[in-house]
């Protein structure tokens, strides 16, 4: 019989232990705290995040299979953990005043984004299905009840009731596609069915479930035709869970789907090299230009952030530890540039005006020239320009595209960010040559401050100086499934 | 078991499972259909039961009985009971869903399995052996504890959400 888990267990999984201890105390000090405490909370909700943070320190060289090779402790994982915990961490800072505004309870709100947290950091060292599936409806349920939590906003409530429907019934599908892996493998270990299946001729039943799982992972990287929740559950949400969920969520499933077929299904991979290949092109495309319509920012923010998952995609289908080690840099540089222009959305928030159409914005620079100046910088990295940091996450991606031969496709990507370029850029012409300051006054505090610092920080200096960035990825991704990779190269 | 009265139980089971399934196809007021069916989910897991699949009756109790059966309650609610109950049991289609169940009938029995007999101890021949539930707890507990304890964490989650639903004014 297999032990439970083992003493040495329990230091491996050590940041997951640190982040759910202070989930708890948050929840704790919530009610102990007096009313209107919600400063408090962030505050000891971010030293919750540093601790995690800073327990991962001593794994950073760690590779070992935890708890009976259910989680695994690697880069690869350790990566994407910081990318949450970075997240989380400028999502409570956006938070402070939006939740002072909106008169919502915080205790509540910050335990459910540490949760999160705390789930995609399991969907991104998960190797079994089990955990995989645990870490995702961990993650899931907490972005249900973050999404409708203005609960006097309809837009909210019907964003959190479409989630909820269309989350569980993509689940169902993801579910369907894991019990077909596990009843032609007989393990729900990634690695041992790669094994089982290492050699094996393709089995249409396997492809069945292939297709399964592509779809359940599609509508969480809202990958086109999986999108329609995108763009309504997008503007209905609070705005810092938006930005939350379009990061958080994306790449916690771009960790899930790598793990999935880099490392579980290896042997199937020129069937879904060609499927991953028409969802990327499709979900691009289709991104773009419905992005070109929206004068809603969230809605078009939306749009956009199907595009990029249709970008990351293309690293899925060049399936090359370059390929995968673009993906990890450019999830870590969009969830800068993404949350950075979510934080000047809230910026904008005021009593009595959203802030998020794109009137708000006219003038901007004559009111709030920093704000302009973050906006101008995010908006050019979203559509790739040099000097920023997405200008290299996509010569990344494009570049493992080449390598690994597929040459048209980076060619479809570079003319869609072209298309991407128009509706970026009409944003900086809003705020820089537009006269009218109709708009609302953007009021800034130190922690919005200290967010949006942080975010045009890392967003100019990883495009100044990417070097280093591209290093640790590149180690991270070669830690996926080592034999994994070398399969798959062939 | 004797093998009599596993017998006896068994077609005791089996009558009362296709009684209540065909009065809650017929009843005009949905609330007893309802009552119907949660007598035929009760009846099918006493099956279960009879033929060693103790794990498969739990989650038959648990997962139809209990949040299937809630599900369609909340379905129910939505409707106007009493001119449901006043309008014609069938709907236009019936003779199709009749055709649907009856081809489903056929199937099974076409794929039925002649050597499934029940042997002495009430097992079904070449299952599991009694007390499969004791197989399925003690993997949850060893090999799978770690999910297992995040999955009182996403419990956690949900309570909070529905803390954070219901409660009926934020402070303002």
């Amino acid at each position: 019989m297999p032990p439970g888990i083992t003493f040495g267990d329990f230091y491996n999984i050590l940041p997951e232990l640190v982040l759910t201890a202070g989930s708890l105390v948050v929840l704790i000090a919530d009610v102990l705290l007096p009313r209107r405490s919600g400063g408090w909370l962030a505050w000891i909700t971010l030293i919750v995040i540093g601790a995690t943070l800073a327990s991962l320190v001593p794994f950073r060289e760690t590779r070992v299979e935890v708890a009976n090779g259910l989680i695994a402790v690697d880069q690869f994982a350790l990566f994407f953990k910081v990318v949450f915990l970075g997240a989380a961490a400028l999502t409570v800072l956006m938070s402070v005043r939006y939740l002072e505004i909106e008169g919502a309870s915080p205790g509540e709100y910050y335990f459910l984004i540490l949760c999160a947290t705390l789930g995609m950091m399991i969907m991104a060292g998960g190797i079994d299905l089990i955990t995989i599936f645990i870490g995702l409806e961990t993650m899931a349920v907490s972005f249900y009840i973050l999404a409708g939590f203005i609960k006097p906003n309809q837009r909210s409530n019907e964003a959190a009731v479409k989630y909820f429907l269309l989350g569980a019934f993509s689940l169902g599908i993801l579910l369907y596609g894991m019990s077909l892996m596990y009843g032609l493998s007989g393990t729900t270990n990634l690695r041992v069915m790669a094994m089982t299946f290492a050699g094996q001729e393709s089995d249409p039943r396997l492809i069945l479930a292939v297709m399964l799982v592509a779809a359940g992972v599609g509508f969480k990287i809202a990958a086109v035709p999986f999108h329609m929740w995108a763009p309504d559950v997008y503007e209905g949400a609070p705005t810092p869970i938006t930005a939350f969920l379009s990061v958080g969520s994306t790449a916690a499933s771009f960790a899930m789907l790598l793990r999935i077929f880099l490392e579980g299904l290896p042997s199937m991979k020129p069937e879904w090299r060609v499927l991953f290949e028409g969802l990327a092109i499709v979900t691009m495309t289709v991104g773009n230009l419905a992005a070109l319509t929206q004068s809603n920012l969230k809605r078009m923010l939306a749009y956009s952030s199907i595009a990029h998952a249709g970008y990351v995609l293309i690293g899925v289908v060049a399936g090359t530890p370059r390929g995968v080690a673009a993906m990890l840099i450019y999830v870590l540089v969009y969830a800068f540039m993404q949350l950075g222009a979510f934080i000047v959305i809230v910026l904008m928030r005021r009593q009595d005006i959203v802030g998020d159409e794109l009137k708000d914005f006219s003038g901007l620079h004559v009111r709030h020239p920093f704000a302009a100046f973050a906006m101008l910088m995010f908006m050019l990295s979203l559509g790739g320009i040099p000097p920023t940091a997405g200008f290299m996450g996509k010569f990344w991606l494009f570049g493992a595209a080449i390598d690994a031969g597929y040459v048209w496709l980076a060619v479809i990507g570079v003319l869609n960010s072209a298309i991407s370029l128009y509706y970026y850029i009409r944003i900086v012409v809003f705020m820089y040559v537009k006269k009218e300051t109709a708009g609302s006054e953007p009021t800034m505090s130190p922690a919005l401050g200290i967010a949006l610092a942080v975010a045009v920080i890392a967003t100019i200096a990883l495009g100044v100086y990417p070097r280093l960035l591209f290093e640790l990825a590149e180690a991270s991704a070669r830690t996926l499934g080592a034999a994994a990779i070398t399969t798959a190269i062939r | 078991m004797p093998i009599l009265a596993g017998q006896i139980a068994f077609y005791y089971l089996a009558a009362a499972s296709v009684a209540s399934a065909i009065l809650a196809v017929t009843r005009r007021n949905p609330a007893h259909s309802m009552l119907w069916v949660l007598a035929l989910f009760m009846h099918v897991a006493g099956i279960f039961l009879l033929v060693g699949a103790e794990f498969l009756a739990g989650v038959q109790v648990i997962v139809y009985a209990g949040a299937i059966l809630v599900f369609y309650l909340f379905v129910l609610m939505l409707l106007d009971l009493p001119r449901e109950a006043a309008g014609p049991p069938f709907g236009a289609h019936w003779p199709l869903c009749a055709a649907a169940g009856l081809i489903f009938a056929a199937l099974l029995w076409y794929a039925r399995e002649p050597g499934l007999v029940l042997t002495a101890d009430g097992s079904a021949a070449g299952g599991p052996p009694r007390g499969s539930l004791l197989a399925v707890g003690t993997a949850l507990f060893t090999l799978f504890a770690l999910p297992f304890e995040i999955a009182s964490l996403i419990l956690l989650a949900a309570i909070v959400g529905t803390v954070v639903v219901a409660k009926r004014k934020t402070e303002s």
